[in-house]
């Protein structure tokens, strides 16, 4: 039988998978929002907060809700590349296989001739990697209207330039992301291992270890996630060599939640 | 596989780490406390001789008040109305008996009717047991009116106030009777042989018309001082009234030689010329 510390340490794996995510009453709020903001007729869609902050998990459940309704394509990895860039949405989006380079204005031509009914929407992740010549592009092409543009960056002084400049101007809304609360920090750690049918180790977790947890991450989604993964490896690593005995087990340890955090660097030791 | 020792190394440097300040405070703390212990318990020491200080400064404040309520009673026999006077505070029984003056001859002399003043203070310890503990102090004033016959009044001035919430104090003075004030002098006089007593004895007597006790005392005070001017005018009235003129006038004609007074010598012309019998 395999440890109950092995399947909880899973649920922490940091992966932006539709799958798990856990519905928290303002992050649906916000995703909701977001939702809403693409039946809109805006040309793009900024969302923007600290990393950690969902704002990967947002795209793709967003892609996997609307996949069967609206011509959504995600872009999760930057491409860098501007001609590449243009290829691959002639070719996803357009479906227009093109050899060689392809440049803005090639692009636009392929745009216009194909015209299509619906306006498809482009999920760009990690939009800040972009290069500002290239968000130019991209701001020019969704003033055509032929394409929608949702930009998921990170929210930093040099982002929020970024979208004075090229954005400002246009007809945009923007959605901030943000760390999770105590409360919410707590039921996003027992739902999610409730969901993975981890109910002992989800009962181990009492309002005074989330607070600990909460002092070290700050709310924020990616480094609970890192931090409870280390964690549960600790368990494991202790369930191994037979020492948890001298360990309370009807709840989380708190020396094991600032091992964890030592070893993920969450505490400069 | 993490590395779990290590880990937990890394872990106890965090901890130390964490309490270290706290460590640092207490230890800082303690050694303050250790201090200030010590200081205090070396304070405890000097309290007892710090504690009788104050007993004694209560003292001094309760006879430094006397010459107030003096002065004050003084104004009270003149305008023959009851005066207030302070308040004294004591925690023990005091009983305080005043002196007279050395300036007291001035007194009787300028002011006809200077009282003597006897001023017991006593505090009364309430015997019912209370919350509040009051305490009366009663400070009895006896004087005699030297110049008006017979004109013994007696006044009682009782003041209470509190000056702590729960002790108050009662003061009270009182005129008595002159006979037994006369005696009550004489037997002070007795102790003390101080001349201002026999001289005030021997006016008292003159006055109350007992001449051969006057003429006795006013001997008696001459005995002990013969610079005092109104002993000889005491002693030669009271001979005159004894119906001793010769002896009077010779007397006073000595004096007269001697002190050159001017009083002695107004006196002598009225023994002479019949005004004064």
């Amino acid at each position: 039988m395999e440890s109950i510390f092995v399947n909880s340490k899973n649920v922490f794996l940091d992966t932006a998978n539709p799958k798990d995510y856990i519905r928290l009453d303002r992050a649906s709020v916000i995703y909701q929002s977001l939702k809403d903001s693409i039946e809109k007729p805006l040309k793009m869609i900024l969302l923007y907060g600290k990393p950690g902050t969902g704002k990967s998990m947002f795209l793709t459940k967003l892609s996997l809700d609307s996949a069967d309704k609206k011509n959504v394509f995600l872009y999760d990895t930057p491409i860098l590349d501007e001609s590449e860039f243009y290829k691959r949405l002639a070719q996803d989006v357009f479906k227009t296989k093109y050899e060689g380079g392809l440049n803005f204005t090639q692009f636009m031509r392929i745009v216009k001739d194909k015209n299509l009914n619906q306006v498809p929407v482009v999920l760009l992740d990690e939009a800040q990697l972009y290069s500002e010549e290239l968000m130019e592009k991209i701001r020019l092409l969704s003033d055509t209207r032929a394409l929608k543009f949702v930009i998921a960056l990170h929210k930093t002084e040099k982002e929020d330039l970024i979208a004075k400049e090229h954005f400002q101007t246009r007809i945009w809304e923007t959605i901030e992301l943000e760390n999770s609360l105590r409360a919410e920090l707590k039921m996003y750690i027992q739902k999610k291992l409730m969901k993975a049918n981890c109910f002992d180790t989800a009962s181990m977790f009492n309002s005074k270890i989330v607070n600990k947890i909460y002092k070290l991450t700050h709310g924020n989604y990616r480094d609970t996630n890192k931090l409870l993964y280390g964690l549960f490896e600790i368990y494991i690593t202790y369930e191994k060599n037979n020492q948890l005995y001298s360990i309370k087990i009807d709840q989380i340890s708190t020396k094991f939640i600032e091992m964890a955090a030592i070893h993920t660097g969450l505490i400069d030791a | 596989m993490l590395n779990i020792q290590e880990l937990e190394k890394r872990w106890l440097k965090y901890k130390i780490k964490t309490y270290f300040p706290y460590a640092v405070i207490f230890i800082s703390l303690t050694v303050i406390i250790t201090i200030i212990s010590i200081f205090a318990t070396s304070n405890v020491e000097k309290t007892p001789v710090m504690a009788t200080k104050p007993k004694k400064h209560e003292k001094k404040k309760i006879v430094a008040i006397q010459s107030p309520q003096k002065e004050q009673n003084i104004s009270t026999q003149k305008k023959s109305t009851t005066t207030q006077i302070q308040t004294v505070t004591s925690i023990e029984d005091t009983k305080l008996t005043l002196s007279p003056s050395i300036n007291f001859m001035k007194h009787t002399k300028n002011i006809e009717q200077q009282p003597y003043y006897k001023v017991t203070s006593s505090v009364k310890k309430s015997t019912k047991k209370r919350e509040k503990i009051v305490q009366q102090a009663s400070i009895e004033e006896e004087y005699m009116d030297l110049g008006e016959e017979n004109q013994i009044k007696k006044k009682t001035i009782k003041k209470e106030s509190a000056l702590k919430p729960y002790k108050k104090q009662t003061i009270t003075i009182e005129r008595r009777d002159s006979q037994n004030d006369i005696k009550k002098i004489i037997a002070r006089f007795k102790k003390s042989n101080n001349p201002a007593l026999s001289l005030f004895v021997a006016k008292k007597y003159y006055e109350l018309g007992n001449y051969e006790q006057a003429y006795n005392y006013a001997l008696i005070t001459n005995a002990i001082n013969n610079d005092i001017e109104d002993s000889w005018l005491v002693f030669t009235k009271s001979l005159v009234k004894l119906n001793k003129k010769n002896m009077a006038i010779r007397t006073l004609m000595e004096y007269i030689k001697y002190s050159h007074s001017g009083s002695a010598r107004i006196l002598l012309d009225d023994i002479q010329s019949g005004k004064f019998k």
